[in-house]
């Protein structure tokens, strides 16, 4: 699937107009704080109706404005579709095809779309919350029922969150039975899960970084055992005081390790770096391998950090890719990278100006 | 703005807090209501002024009725060793319907939600208690939702605890649906296919 073109109204400081994008390629050229990132985020919006730099939707409005539009017109198996999301304050609605879409959910497993960037280095070396929302995303790219599984076992973990800084205890041992009937669920899928994704990405990791050390992803689940009972139980008092769930999916964790250290105590920045790139990479194979279309990929300043040998060795590894759309700075050397289809487009203060 | 103009805003305003009623379909409401049948109106408007009066909560199991005990309770035929137990006095109607089940129903009056601050001691849980202590089965018919899952659970126990039976009514109803909108074949089969509940603390 790609996208042929891409409709901004109100969208950050880009214009609003019509923006063509009937190409295998996209080039975004422009200098810092021009808007090239802005529209990798609208093309991103249209597939997920989220964004992936913030959590606040509504922050995507232009400033001084109240309500954003981007409609997005896209080719899959030959079909034409059309998809218009709108952000009204915290209000978003979506329409495909014209007719509303009433779950996010919907569109996600709609248009495998995966985007590198910046802060992908905390799928790394962040929090075991990032760790975990890349994993996440990885899922319900390839399941569409597990985003219905983990939406239930939140709403579990609320529950039963509330009941222990209200002191409702008659209600524990009912949600404690609730907590693992929905969550190993969770745990069978991640489990499954990262030892496949750990096969792609060691594959990966030999061929970028020409090592021959093993590297894997590893599975740190929460609770020991499939049966986690007696574990919530026994755990009871302390979850008490701290008025909170104190284990479960939610407190997965996902570690990397590089032959037979974990990854973050013996890699450099840079390494790190590359390793996350390679992860997106990973997750992009993963995608293609589960679900059949080819993906769209969005690359945010990605080969300005890799030396020449690396940046050729990651495009290798890219996955096949229906579209692609890179951000480029004006002196980077980008023209080695162009086909003769190459749509180039050289953005400025949220305008966006086909170059030939 | 006249009178006339005045009163239909107000109309307008009032129906749109209706459920399922936006401002589009209030407005829809009132023009239609404005030029309709005189005599249906004012029946419409009796109805409303008098259903409050005329319908209460059963006393025994908490069900709507006009009568007290209800027509269910108050049935020589029904089958009293069976408790059939909903969120909402509008699920009985609607089991009723099915013709499946010939016991007596117990209305809890909700769900336990402890994000809403809503509590077993807010449900009519100890009455069910009481109810059930010489019956052979107690069937658990809330709805397929979180909350309707911790409460049945949280029910089951107390009921396991004093040795009365349990089933779950959930099989075959749309994960997230309501009673209220499934259609009597599901429900029948749902009556059918109830299981046996332990609860596993
Ligand atoms: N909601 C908004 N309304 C208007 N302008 C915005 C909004 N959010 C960000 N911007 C502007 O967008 C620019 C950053 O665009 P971005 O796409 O991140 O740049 P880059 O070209 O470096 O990727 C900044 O000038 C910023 O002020
Ligand atoms: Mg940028
Ligand atoms: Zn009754």
């Amino acid at each position: 699937m790609s996208f042929t073109s891409v409709r901004l109204y109100h969208f950050r400081n880009l214009d609003d107009t019509t923006i063509e994008t009937n190409a295998r390629d996209v080039f975004l050229v422009g200098e810092n704080g021009q808007g090239k990132t802005n529209f990798l985020e609208a093309v991103y919006f249209t597939c997920y109706g989220s964004s992936f730099r913030t959590r606040r939707d509504d922050t995507l409005i232009r400033h001084g404005e109240d309500d954003l539009a981007v409609e997005a017109v896209f080719d899959r198996a030959d079909e034409t579709h059309r998809i218009v999301i709108k952000q009204a304050g915290r209000k978003k609605t979506i329409e495909l095809n014209g007719k509303p879409v009433s779950d996010r959910k919907e569109i996600v497993s709609n248009v495998p779309c995966i985007v590198f960037c910046h802060d992908d280095i905390g799928f790394v070396t962040g929090a075991p919350e990032m760790q975990r929302w890349f994993m996440n995303q990885t899922l319900s790219l390839v399941d569409r029922d597990y985003l219905d599984s983990l939406r239930l076992y939140n709403r579990v973990l609320r529950s039963r969150n509330a009941v222990l800084k209200s002191g409702q205890f008659t209600v524990l041992d009912a949600l404690d039975q609730q907590l693992v009937e929905t969550g190993i669920p969770i745990v069978h899928r991640r489990r499954d899960m990262s030892s496949r994704f750990s096969e792609v990405l060691g594959e990966l990791f030999g061929t970028v970084f020409g090592s021959s050390e093993k590297f894997q992803l590893i599975y740190r689940a929460s609770w020991r055992s499939d049966a986690p009972h007696d574990e919530i139980r026994n755990r009871r008092e302390n979850d008490l005081r701290m008025a909170t769930t104190t284990s479960g999916p939610h407190r997965d964790r996902f570690v990397y390790q590089f032959g037979d250290s974990l990854l973050t105590n013996t890699a450099s920045t840079g390494q790190l770096r590359l390793v996350s790139l390679i992860l997106r990479v990973a997750q992009a194979q993963f995608v293609r391998q589960a679900t059949g279309p080819l993906p769209v990929l969005l690359l945010d300043d990605v080969l300005l950090e890799l030396d020449p040998g690396r940046r050729a060795r990651f495009m290798e590894a890219l996955p096949d890719y229906e579209q692609a759309f890179f951000t480029f700075l004006p002196d980077e050397q980008y023209a080695g990278f162009r086909a003769d289809s190459t749509l180039t487009y050289r953005v400025d203060g949220g305008r966006l100006s086909a170059q030939s | 703005m006249s009178a006339t103009s005045d009163i239909l805003t107000h109309l307008i305003k009032q129906l749109s807090r209706l459920p399922g009623i936006g401002a589009k379909s209030a407005a829809r409401i009132a023009y239609y209501l404005l030029q309709a049948d005189r005599a249906y109106t004012e029946s419409l408007s009796d109805d409303i002024r008098e259903i409050q009066h005329r319908i209460r909560r059963c006393s025994v199991c908490g069900s709507f009725t006009e009568a007290d005990p209800c027509d269910v309770c108050s049935n020589p035929q029904r089958d009293r060793s069976r408790i059939c137990v909903v969120e909402q006095p509008q699920d009985v109607p609607v089991l009723e319907a099915s013709g499946a089940f010939a016991g007596l129903y117990h209305v809890l009056g909700g769900v336990i939600s402890p994000i809403d601050g809503i509590g077993p001691e807010d449900l009519s849980v100890a009455k069910l208690i009481d109810r059930a202590t010489d019956v052979s089965e107690v069937i658990l018919a809330t709805n397929p939702t979180v909350e309707g899952e911790t409460t049945a659970l949280y029910v089951a126990k107390l009921l396991e605890e004093r040795g009365i039976p349990v089933s779950r009514l959930a099989l075959g109803l749309p994960v997230g649906g309501d009673l209220e909108y499934a259609d009597r074949l599901t429900i029948e089969r749902s009556l059918r296919g109830r299981t046996r509940l332990t609860t596993e603390f």
